[in-house]
């Protein structure tokens, strides 16, 4: 029996335990006598950047100790566990090579907190190691990736979570509001049909245009600190330059691509679920932009994606906005603009007497316990996800692709097929089956 | 001689090839040289123009392209990186196939003759972008026999370890389909949690009535935990062919999922057993199903509202609320005297009818249930007609005795009157309607929230909030945070008016919060570093050159220090900022202009010969900058006064929507147009707001007598060259080389500059206004302010008397 056969047992037990609220745990100083070891969860964290840092990693209690760490940064690593043993009171397990944590017969959750050019490999080797995974967004940076997470989690019988959460949690940027509202109100046929939804700054949504690369950049030496052969991966081999790595690897197409890539899955995964097209994929994008560099991502006036239906999702760039009053969600009866306002009178009235979404398990350690699915999982996620990277592609190429959403697959376009599944460096390939 | 004679050839095919001609009878090297100079292209236009070029001479063009690589420490590579990724990119796109030959024998050249391991690197890259697509997606599973496939998932059941049993059951599922529901069926009797539940999930393909009906007989068999599994599969899939099923679970061990699981499903039988566990032990898990489920449940809350009568649950009657179920009104209300919950309900449920009793019950109501119910009394008036909204519950107000229990509600209408009436209630000293004045949705509470602030920082975050979120004009928003950082007392409420400052880019909000980049509150330095950052870099071009050097000097030491990655990005902008607003240099007469007697009128140093509104009009970085605010009066005149000249000069728009003009033969103080002899008009015409425009408002118009041939202007930071020619009652303008307008102003009104009648009408002039000033023998030479957001430089005049 391993582990985690061993703690269903006792989730009822656990269950009952996250009743009571949080702080309380807090003021027991993360004292983990009242829930037997046996019960308690623990995670790992491959990736000691910034955003392991954030809340949703960065913690160890009662529900799930943080019992291990990795980076291929050495001074990460240490400080990562120094600071855990500082805060959280933790002494971790630190790695070099991921897949050491990955298969650490101590860990039961493997947080995933790299530059998204890992996140695939990261998770289907987890996921064949039996682990559940908490993986931050962007899902994967191909297409290609984000179906074989999608088949390993699934094979594997693991329970998945994408990190970004607006489609249950938080005010949704510049609406003011959460997404609930919004879905509700599409969902009442108020605003009809099809919609056109604009995620601009005009909207409220910042593209981040400053998370550009810089072309021309001189080989430097690697830092002594740095595994930097590890660091890159499945990616391409490019001379060593500090621009590439450490927070600024989002200006680089072959580990990630911008604000597009970067903050794309935060804004278009709650439109997925706000449209009621969690299954669903554009069928065309374009593009309008000037051409972009091999290496160094640039910037983008905007990215058009069309649904089978009609529907279509407007991205505006930084500069590209467009100018007066223009609606978030667009509809032939009535338009919803930043901060709620919107076309249809008394609003919230209408919105109320319609019933809730269907509720969204949003608890993750409890979907562990009860292998119930996480509100934004894999299969949720490869959607989202694969709409970013669609509009990556069509950006890259700088022409408009037609995808085919039954095999997933653009239409007559052998270089935009070419970016679904790339190729990737070494030994590293075999992981990805 | 045969060594040789090979030599020779090899040059001779090399010449021949880099001498080749396209169509226009350029070389390679042309093509080659024109292509990189365009790159990288701006649009999809331009680049397939490129793009077509180099394909059309690869694969000569390639290796010439590829054979300009040097090392990454000798000189840039980026260009030529545009041009091979770019040209791949073409050949590569459905039609294109024909280039795709040529342009990948250039790359295999290159690969063998290049200049390192990095340029080889990306030539290989490339060239695999125009092969085909592989098919990556191998599934594991398909080489393999039947028999070895069952014997692979043996071995991986016996594993015993979770995952590893997944796998097998997916096999088991892959091999056998619908045969391997038993299978599934003794998976739910294992103990492991996370096999169990894939089990289930293997069955979505097939699974039919006759399935869920074999599901639910083999339930009785399961533990505990499996019968969680299953109630959740089936709500999951909302199996409506199982509810009674499920509903018969419920009360039982299992009655929470079964529960949740018959939300999902819905139906008339599914909402009433719900309904009907409300009030018991389940009474959570039924509340959070029922407030989302799946159809209309109206009717059966009514119906069992009306059937508990007064001891209906609370939360039926939560549920009748949230849900808005108005014909529940009567019952709620009648329990309202004696009952909590149904004074919190009543929200929900009341409409205008129930408005008097509302206020009646607020009036007199316990000091804990005022908020309750002065929501609810609000709900009474929130369906009628905006206007309707504010005199209904003013006039329930003065009906009351607790008339400032009803400030609340009447923020609630965000009407006008609502603001006015509780600034008067605030100003005579009910702290009741200064909170209810913070809460109102309506920005014309604004400056009555101003007066305040000083004392109440509550009025000061919402003053600020306000502001923010109206449609003011920018240069209105600066003004009036500006002034609420004069009073903002905390570091927070300063730091908070710092980002806003950041969001209205102008000259006015950088002079606001440069100072506070010498803060000794490390965060308030910070928010000032990034407020500087997000300026300067917006509107570099407001900014005196020096003070944006300093300004940005400290911000990037403040930023450099925090370490945060998105301020080391802040930091690269504001540098690329500095290199690229250097300012403009002196400007000088040509030899041409020189002989023909032209003056400097301003040069970009100084503006000693002119005379005016020197506040609005400044000569900063090069330029004289307008900073007139929309429709002042700020005019700046040349010093001297002028009858016939040739005057010449650049303007550049900074901002969209630009106005402003040029007054002829004009007295200083009264408007161009008409007390001059005209206005030449200077107008961003093609911006959307200017969508109305007359013909004779478009640059260049002499304004109101002729109308000019419609320009199309550069893009906003770019510059144009302007002349405007006036000999006697001829004038002439030409931008960029293209005359605009060529006329006779007497001859465009026929003489008649004002109505022959003597009154305000005048049919002779386009604009049929009279315009005394047109026969003016002379004047100074203006520029006209109606707005910021533009500069001038290098302005001459060759005066022709």
């Amino acid at each position: 029996m391993n582990r985690r056969s061993f703690l269903r047992k006792s989730a009822v037990g656990a269950a009952a335990f996250t009743v009571l609220p949080r702080e309380v745990f807090g003021k027991m100083g993360g004292d983990s006598r009242y829930i037997a070891p046996s019960d308690q969860l623990t995670h790992g964290i491959i990736g000691m950047g910034g955003i392991s840092y954030s809340e949703n990693h960065f913690y160890s209690d009662s529900t799930c100790r943080l019992v291990s760490i990795c980076d291929v940064d050495a001074n990460h690593l240490n400080n990562g566990v120094k600071n855990i043993k500082e805060r959280l009171g933790e002494t971790v397990k630190p790695y070099r090579d991921w897949r050491e944590l990955a298969h650490d017969p101590n860990v039961d959750i493997v947080h995933i907190c790299t530059p998204p050019h890992w996140h695939g490999l990261m998770s289907i080797e987890a996921a064949k190691a039996g682990k559940d995974i908490w993986c931050e967004k962007p899902m994967t940076r191909t297409i290609g990736e984000g179906k074989a997470v999608m088949e390993a989690v699934k094979r594997n019988g693991r329970v998945f979570r994408l990190n970004t959460w607006f489609r249950f949690k938080d005010t949704f940027y510049g609406l003011g509001t959460t997404v609930k509202p919004l879905k509700k109100l599409v969902a009442s046929g108020k605003l009809g049909w099809p919609l056109t939804v604009r995620i601009s700054g005009a909207t409220g949504f910042a593209w981040k245009f400053y998370w550009t690369g810089k072309e021309n950049l001189i080989p430097e030496p690697v830092p002594a600190e740095l595994d930097y052969d590890m660091w890159l991966g499945p990616a391409p081999f490019k001379p060593y330059n500090v621009h590439r790595t450490h927070s600024t690897f989002r200006g680089y197409w072959d580990y990630d691509g911008g604000g597009l890539a970067d903050m794309g899955q935060h804004y278009i995964d709650p439109v997925q679920y706000i449209l009621g097209k969690d299954d669903e994929f554009p069928v065309k994008v374009e593009v309008d932009a000037p051409q972009q560099h091999p290496d160094a991502v640039g910037t983008w006036r905007s990215i058009t994606y069309t649904y089978a239906d009609g529907c279509k999702i407007i991205l505006e760039g930084e500069g590209f906005e467009s100018k007066g009053k223009v609606p978030y969600i667009e509809g032939p009866l009535g338009s919803v603009y930043k901060g709620f306002e919107c076309t249809i009178p008394n609003v919230m009235n209408v919105i109320n007497e319609l019933p809730d979404p269907e509720p969204q398990e949003t608890d993750f350690v409890k979907c562990v316990h009860t292998r119930h699915r996480f509100a934004l999982d894999e299969i949720k996620g490869y959607h989202s996800a694969t709409i970013v990277n669609m509009g990556v592609c069509a950006l890259r190429l700088g022409r408009t692709l037609n995808f085919d959403p039954k095999t997933q697959t653009f239409i007559g376009d052998d270089a935009a097929n070419l970016l679904i599944n790339q190729p990737m460096r070494g030994e590293w390939g075999k992981y990805l089956f | 001689m045969k060594k040789i004679l090979t030599i020779i050839s090899a040059i001779l095919v090399t010449s021949v090839s880099l001498f080749a001609q396209d169509a226009r009878q350029r070389t390679v090297n042309t093509i080659v040289a024109d292509v990189l100079a365009q790159l990288p292209a701006q649009n999809y236009g331009d680049f397939t123009a490129d793009m077509e070029d180099l394909a059309k001479s690869a694969p000569q063009s390639i290796e010439m392209v590829a054979g300009m690589f040097q090392a990454p420490e000798k000189g840039a590579n980026n260009k030529l990186e545009y041009a091979i990724a770019g040209v791949v990119s073409f050949a590569n796109a459905p039609g294109n196939e024909s280039y795709r030959e040529p342009v990948s024998e250039g790359l295999k050249n290159a690969v063998s003759k290049a200049v390192d391991e990095t340029a080889r690197a990306f030539f290989q890259s490339q060239l695999a972008m125009l092969g085909s697509p592989c098919c990556a997606q191998k599934d594991g599973c398909c080489q393999l026999s039947e028999k070895d496939l069952l014997a692979e998932a043996e071995k991986l059941l016996a594993s015993g370890e979770s995952h590893k049993k997944c796998q097998a059951i997916w096999i088991l599922h892959k091999v056998r389909g619908a045969g391997n529901v038993s299978k599934v069926l003794a998976a739910l009797k294992d103990s492991d949690d996370a096999y169990r539940m894939t089990a289930l999930m293997t069955t979505e393909d097939y699974a039919d009535a006759s399935f869920y009906s074999r599901l639910t007989k083999a339930y009785k068999s399961l533990g505990t935990d499996a019968r969680d599994d299953v109630l959740y599969w089936l709500g999951e899939k909302k199996v409506g062919g199982q509810v009674a099923f499920v509903l018969g679970q419920i009360g039982g061990r299992n009655s929470a999922e079964a529960i949740a699981a018959a939300g999902k499903i819905g139906g008339d039988a599914a909402a009433d057993a719900l309904i009907a566990r409300l009030g018991t032990e389940d009474d959570c898990a039924a509340a959070a199903a029922l407030n989302s489920f799946n159809g209309d449940i109206t009717g059966n809350v009514l119906k069992a509202i009306e059937k508990a009568g007064d001891n209906a649950p609370a939360s039926l009657i939560a549920l009748a609320s949230a849900r808005h179920i108005t014909d529940a009104a009567p019952v709620i209300f009648k329990m309202a005297e004696h009952s909590k919950d149904a004074r919190a309900a009543l929200k929900g449920v009341v409409s205008s009818d129930n408005l008097s009793a509302v206020a009646a019950l607020l009036d007199k109501a316990d000091e804990a249930d005022v908020a309750t119910l002065q929501d609810a009394l609000y709900a009474c008036v929130s369906e009628e007609d905006a206007e309707d909204r504010f005199p209904m519950l003013r006039d329930e107000s003065f009906k009351a005795a607790n008339k400032s229990r009803f400030y609340l509600p009447i923020a609630y209408t965000a009407s006008d009157e609502a603001v006015a009436y509780l600034t008067g209630a605030a100003v005579e000293g009910s702290g009741d309607a200064l909170a209810a004045l913070c809460r109102i949705k309506n920005g014309n509470a604004a400056s009555a929230l101003l007066s305040f602030a000083r004392s109440n920082g509550e009025c000061l975050s919402r003053y600020i909030q306000l502001i923010s979120e109206s449609r003011m004009s920018e240069f209105r928003k600066t003004d009036a945070f500006i002034k609420a950082l004069s009073i903002a007392k905390d570091e927070k409420v300063t730091g908070a008016i710092l980002g806003k400052l950041a969001g209205t880019a102008n000259r006015e909000a950088m002079e606001a919060v440069a100072p506070y980049l010498e803060s000794a509150d490390k965060d308030l330095a910070v928010k000032a570093a990034n407020a500087v950052k997000t300026i300067g870099c917006k509107v570099p071009t407001e900014i005196p050159y020096d003070d944006l050097v300093k300004y940005f000097d400290k911000a990037m030491k403040i930023l450099s220090a925090t370490g945060d990655p998105d301020d080391g990005y802040a930091v690269d902008a504001m540098k690329s900022t500095l290199s690229a607003s250097k300012p403009y240099p002196v400007s000088e007469l040509t030899d041409e202009e020189k002989a023909a007697g032209f003056v400097m009128l301003y040069d970009g140093t100084n503006l000693d010969k002119w005379i005016g509104d020197k506040n609005t009009y400044s000569s900063m970085n090069g330029a004289i900058n307008v900073f007139a605010n929309y429709g002042g009066d700020g005019n700046l005149y040349t010093e001297k006064e002028y009858h016939n000249f040739v005057y010449r000069f650049e303007f550049c728009f900074l901002r969209p929507a630009v106005n402003n003009g040029v007054g002829v033969r004009t007295p200083m103080g009264v408007d161009a147009a008409y007390e001059g002899m005209c206005e030449v008009q200077i107008l961003d015409h093609d911006d959307p707001v200017y969508a109305d425009l007359r013909e004779y408002q478009t640059h260049g118009s002499v304004y109101g007598v002729i109308p000019a041939k419609r320009l199309k202007h550069k893009p906003v930071g770019e510059w144009s060259e302007e002349e405007i020619r006036v000999v006697d009652n001829h004038i002439t303008v030409t931008v960029n080389g293209e005359v605009l307008v060529d006329g006779d102003i007497s001859e465009a009104c026929q003489g008649h500059n004002v109505a022959p009648d003597g009154g305000d009408r005048n049919p002779y002039t386009v604009d049929h206004r009279n315009h005394p000033g047109m026969f003016n023998a002379k004047g100074h030479i203006s520029f006209c302010g109606h707005g910021r957001g533009l500069q001038f430089r290098n302005v001459r005049i060759l005066p022709l008397d």
